[in-house]
């Protein structure tokens, strides 16, 4: 399985949602990367074997989506998309403890949904 | 392999270039309107739905054919597909090629086109819709011969 955190603004959320799904505790950060529109990072192996990728979905959200879910079914490839948008408004941008308990909620309801 | 058309809104332009790849519109004249309008999924695809790829069929070469309508972003979209098979793939030679068909369009697919999906109003620009068609099927010829060319000499 495939896991996308999309983000458009927020690279910060979903750099930190990538490596808190990777178990990793010390998350090394860099203010300076970002990346490119419509472009995907694999950031790893989670302990259940997933592969997870941080995606910047640029300036077309839904486009983003349909490309890689209809990519994914074409190839037989389970792909779940974790969508980061709303984590762009000031609010989560700047406050970075916000941003991070959202996060831990929201790949808890994933690890739920998912059985993982 | 897996040949990909895209261009706008995967309505008209790559429809019709994946439908003549395919056999649907004719080689050697231009096609009357309902040879147009029996394609399949011509002229139905809702702007949700832009980014989907659409299955049309499989050519005598045994290539699988599919039609994506990426927005404006074309060139961003292209690479996210190429990289992803490459990831899958270990490569992406022989296993897709992404033609956009962009260019083929002119003036009076785009009214029609805005008409039909963006407007509703489905008939009249359908009807404008097939006569840019009607109008650029020389080019559309001319692409078809590139692509077989190129696919007869395993240049993909």
């Amino acid at each position: 399985m495939k896991i996308y955190y999309i983000y458009r603004y927020n690279f910060y959320a979903a750099h930190l949602a990538a490596y808190l799904h990777l178990g990793i505790k010390n998350i090394p950060w860099n203010k300076n990367t970002s990346i490119a529109e419509m472009q995907f990072e694999f950031y790893g192996l989670s302990p259940e074997n997933q592969e997870i990728y941080v995606a910047n979905y640029g300036g077309n959200k839904q486009i983003f989506i349909n490309l890689l879910k209809g990519i994914g079914a074409i190839y037989n490839i389970d792909i779940k998309i974790v969508d980061l948008s709303k984590l762009d408004q000031v609010a989560y941008r700047y406050f970075k403890d916000r941003t991070r308990r959202y996060i831990e909620m929201r790949l808890e309801a994933l690890q739920h949904e998912n059985n993982i | 392999m897996k040949i990909i058309y895209s261009c706008y809104g995967g309505a008209h332009t790559s429809i019709i270039a994946a439908g003549l790849h395919l056999g649907y519109l004719p080689h050697d004249k231009t096609p009357n309107k309902e040879a147009i309008l029996s394609i399949p999924f011509f002229d139905q695809t809702e702007t949700a739905n832009i980014g989907v790829p659409l299955y049309m069929g499989q050519d005598q070469h045994n290539n699988e054919v599919y039609v994506i309508g990426m927005g404006s972003y074309r060139k961003e979209g292209a690479q996210l597909i190429y990289r992803l098979v490459n990831d899958l793939r270990g490569g992406c030679r022989g296993e897709v090629i992404i033609i956009n068909s962009i260019a083929l369009i002119n003036l009076e697919i785009r009214i029609g086109g805005f008409l039909s999906r963006r407007l509703g109003l489905v008939d009249i620009g359908r009807r404008i819709i097939i006569f840019g068609i009607r109008r650029k099927y020389d080019k559309f010829l001319q692409l078809k011969r590139e692509i077989n060319k190129r696919l007869g000499n395993n240049e993909f």
